[in-house]
């Protein structure tokens, strides 16, 4: 007899629906599993047999063929073990009913029959919502997952049985209940990372607010233990709040690499810190098991921070630079190609020199120019170009570190973020461009406008430091950021001039 | 490169042709020069000459020599080779070569230059540092530089640091002038077919195409540790005066400071701080008797010239505030401008890019910024004026 139960597979962040088709023959007996599945879902075939066995039912002792359609995707992971266990069971006339229709399943089984949680429920539900189906079985451990999603009947199964007996309706279950964002976010916890536990850096503190404000990457240059990490841990926290759809879109992505935190949504926006030993698949996304989502789209919406800048391998450095532009990444292997968002905001940290000491009050420096000017040649001129702002952290005092003036919280720096975002929103209405650092040579033209005195600044500097035509493009984008943080539509001689100070080194000629 | 004549004179293509023999030790070569006065005698045949040289060179080296003289093309194919580099040479025995330069012991015999030839003659006064130059003592070489080459062709080396602040100096006032050549000259330890260190390949390309770069070594020289101090004497042999910028005690800098010395060059020097290692030679050139700089006036004044003087630029309230804090302070942090002046850090980082514009200060690293030369408040000795 044969018998089909629906389930889905994941092609990136897209749900695919997958109908799990069981053919029960008399015969020899076998079992055979066609449609292109990897190595984890052949192995389906020992836990499932188990997991039926274990429930109570009995494993079919028949010429036993499995299908996964469409045959010619590629399936892989552990989410199809629970539809091809009913799928079994219902072909071998153990599960007689037709409430399975318009259900989808979801969950690896254990050899007990337990439900275990799968990667990618997230986007594999809202795909499957969007495709019109309503109601879904998923393991209890994905249940938090679930509860954001509107419109959908999602049970929460414990094990299998459970799962037969919900469908023939002796024991149902309760659907899953909706839970709102905010309900979420009030279960915050106080971000351990906040500005206000930054002792002193007024610069970089300044530095870090004008990038935030306006879209722009920042490399924090300083001495080891000068507090470059600390620094950049804390920009999330003055980043404007999450939307529930963003919030959404950055949880479908983290979804599949199997990390939703305890609240089963990321309230937080997200802050990866890829050690500098790191490839360029596992930055941008790849892999032996299909295409994972790499570092930069788990940054999505968040901060990447790559601390020791010039440690990291050149390829994988310029693998940053095309969705530093488009804020997308597309990984293509031989098995197919997968586009997931990227759109982070770059931090760095570097030493300014190979011994660290450069610039350094207390401590000499030891390397000659040469090796100075190697270390820095290892970050390209190119990735350079796209951070707006480098700005120099450097030591604190004994003082600062004890005294007791509270030091500005995020959530200030955030409130006036926010109000410079705003402006930009409108500034932008109507166009592709979301932030100043997005701002292309039309934009440029139409809304920085110079005065004579600002544009006499900036040739001298341009001269003087032989600054080259995207640096000069570059510092008016951020003059605009520090014009909007100061609520002046004209930029004024003294924004140009701090932009140009977050340039240090264009200055250096190097 | 299109191939340039350049037309020498019988003496000079001798001297030209003693050079380029890579066996010859320069004491071989100013030997054979002594004992001849003029190539004709070299050329003429007679057992005397022979016994002559060869108590300066080995026969099997004298052999080789001589042989080179029976091949018709041999010194026209080594001058072409030159000149189609755009290398003319001027020897100890051309008419331009520079008269302080030939009264130095150990005067270099031929030059290879490449650039504008009239800059050997005039004055000539050079800025020479180290490697290690604070940012600050970088921005006020590049400043003297500049200045210096309105009144004298500046020398200096190519190297890193307080060479080529000197070089950036001379080679922008030129542009700012708008003139075609800049008063400058590079001189090298090391042939004109290499470039040390390489990054500045392009300010050397600018220099020998509106200054002049010079050195004593055949082209193929690649640079050599030991070939840097040999050159200082050059250096020290062109000039009138010497302005060290920075240098450690024991530095190249110094060396040529003691060739200055040496030959009767004037010295100065920028005081430093004490406990600054990149300034200690300088101090100790201070406690031998250098004159200390850190004004243009104090060199100009030394060889009656006036300095045209340059108008301060014009500043604001608050960059007159700041300027007053970096100069009582010496290196300042900017945490610490800001305690002294009230204003916000970063207002303070706006002001100081501004004033690091105009010239008037300079990065230290590690946020701290330092006054550039000396700032003098109009408004403020107005002020202190009684009335």
């Amino acid at each position: 007899m044969i018998a089909s139960i629906s389930s889905f597979a994941l092609n990136g962040l897209d749900g695919v629906p997958v109908t799990v088709e069981a053919d029960v023959n008399k015969g020899l007996p076998s079992y055979e599993l066609v449609g292109l599945p990897d190595a984890a879902v052949k192995e389906s075939r020992e836990r499932v047999r188990s997991a039926i066995k274990n429930s109570g039912y009995s494993f079919p002792v028949h010429k036993v063929t499995v299908n996964l359609a469409p045959a010619e995707l590629k399936k892989e992971g552990t989410a199809f073990d629970l539809a091809v266990a009913l799928c079994l069971l219902k072909a071998s006339e153990q599960l007689v009913t037709r409430d399975t229709d318009g259900y989808v399943f979801l969950g690896e089984l254990g050899l007990n029959g337990d439900l275990r949680p799968v990667n990618g429920i997230l986007p594999m539900l809202i795909s499957a919502r969007d495709k019109g189906y309503v109601r879904f079985v998923v393991p209890d451990g994905n249940a938090r997952e679930a509860q954001y999603i509107a419109g959908v009947e999602v049970f929460a199964a414990k094990n299998l049985r459970e799962t037969v007996e919900h469908i023939t309706g002796e024991k149902p279950l309760v659907p899953v209940p909706v839970r709102s964002f905010a309900a979420a976010r009030h279960e915050e916890t106080e971000d351990p990372y906040d500005l206000k536990y930054v002792r002193g850096q007024a610069m970089a503190r300044r530095a870090l607010e004008v990038a935030v404000s306006g879209g722009h990457n920042l490399l924090l240059v300083g001495p080891p233990g000068t507090g470059k990490t600390m620094l950049a841990r804390a920009i999330p926290s003055v980043m404007p709040d999450l939307t529930f759809d963003e919030a959404l879109e950055i949880t479908k992505i983290h979804s599949v690499a199997g990390d939703v935190g305890t609240e089963g949504i990321l309230t937080r926006r997200p802050f990866r810190t890829p050690h500098h030993t790191a490839t360029t698949a596992s930055m941008c996304g790849g892999g032996s098991h299909g295409v994972r989502p790499g570092e930069i789209s788990l940054a999505h919406g968040g901060v990447l921070f790559l601390d020791e800048l010039p440690e990291y391998k050149r390829a994988t450095l310029e693998a940053l630079r095309q969705p530093l532009e488009d804020g997308v990444i597309t990984v293509s292997r031989a098995t197919g190609s997968v586009t997931y968002p990227a759109s982070f905001m770059l931090c760095a940290g570097m030493n300014p020199c190979p011994c660290g000491n450069l610039g350094s009050k207390d401590k000499p420096c030891t390397c000659t120019p040469a090796q100075i000017r190697r270390y820095r040649g290892r970050i390209s001129g190119p990735l350079l170009d796209r951070i707006d702002l480098q700005v120099e952290v450097d030591g604190v005092g004994y003082d600062d570190l004890t005294s007791d003036r509270e030091e500005e919280s995020s959530a200030v720096v955030r409130e006036r973020v926010n109000h410079a975002r705003k402006i930009q929103r409108e500034r932008f209405r109507g166009t592709s461009v979301r932030t100043n650092s997005e701002m292309r040579e039309a934009e440029i033209r139409k809304f920085c406008r110079l005065s004579a005195e600002c544009d006499g600044i900036l040739r001298a500097a341009f001269e003087k430091f032989s600054l080259s035509a995207r640096a000069r493009a570059r510092i008016i984008k951020v003059a605009r950021t520090i014009a909007d943080l100061a609520y002046s539509e004209e930029i004024a001689p003294a924004h140009i001039c701090e932009a140009i100070s977050y340039r240090m080194y264009d200055k250096n000629g190097s | 490169m299109q191939e340039r004549k350049y037309l020498y004179t019988a003496e000079e293509k001798f001297i030209i042709w003693l050079d380029g023999f890579e066996s010859l030790t320069y004491r071989q070569k100013s030997g054979i020069l002594s004992l001849f006065p003029s190539a004709a005698d070299f050329v003429r045949e007679d057992g005397e000459r022979r016994a002559q040289l060869l108590r300066i060179v080995p026969e099997e080296t004298l052999r080789g020599m001589l042989d080179t003289l029976k091949k018709a093309e041999y010194l026209p194919t080594l001058l072409s080779n030159l000149a189609q580099k755009g290398i003319f040479c001027v020897t100890i025995r051309s008419a331009d070569y520079p008269e302080s330069l030939r009264a130095i012991p150990a005067p270099p015999l031929l030059l290879y230059c490449r650039g504008d030839r009239s800059l050997l003659k005039g004055d000539k006064f050079a800025v020479v540092g180290s490697r290690r130059t604070l940012s600050w003592a970088q921005a006020l070489a590049q400043s003297f530089a500049a200045d210096l080459s309105s009144h004298f062709t500046v020398v200096t080396g190519v190297a890193e640091g307080g060479d080529i602040a000197a070089v950036k100096g001379a080679l922008a006032a030129a542009k700012e002038r708008g003139e075609a050549r800049s008063r400058l000259i590079c001189v090298l330890a090391h042939g004109l077919d290499h470039v040390y260190p390489a990054a500045h390949a392009d300010i050397l390309r600018e220099v020998s195409a509106r200054g002049l770069v010079v050195t004593e070594h055949r082209p193929d020289v690649s640079p050599q540790k030991f070939l840097f101090p040999v050159r200082n004497r050059i250096i020290a042999g062109l000039v009138r005066g010497v302005l060290v910028v920075s240098g450690g005690l024991r530095s190249g800098t110094s060396i040529t400071a003691n060739y200055a010395l040496e030959y009767g060059r004037d010295v100065f020097a920028f005081p430093y701080n004490p406990g600054i290692p990149s300034g200690a030679g300088c101090n100790a050139l201070l406690k031998n008797g250098a004159a200390p700089a850190d004004c243009l006036q104090d060199i100009l004044s030394w060889y009656g010239l006036e300095e045209k003087q340059a108008a301060m630029p014009a500043l604001n309230e608050e960059e007159r505030k700041v300027m007053r804090v970096v100069c009582e302070r010496g290196e300042t942090h900017i945490e610490d401008i800001f305690r002294d002046t009230g204003i916000p850090v970063y207002r303070l980082s706006g002001i100081l890019s501004g004033l690091e514009v105009k010239g008037l200060v300079a990065r230290a690293g590690g946020n701290r910024y330092a006054a550039v030369g000396i700032y003098s408040d109009d408004a403020e000795s107005k002020e202190l004026l009684p009335d």
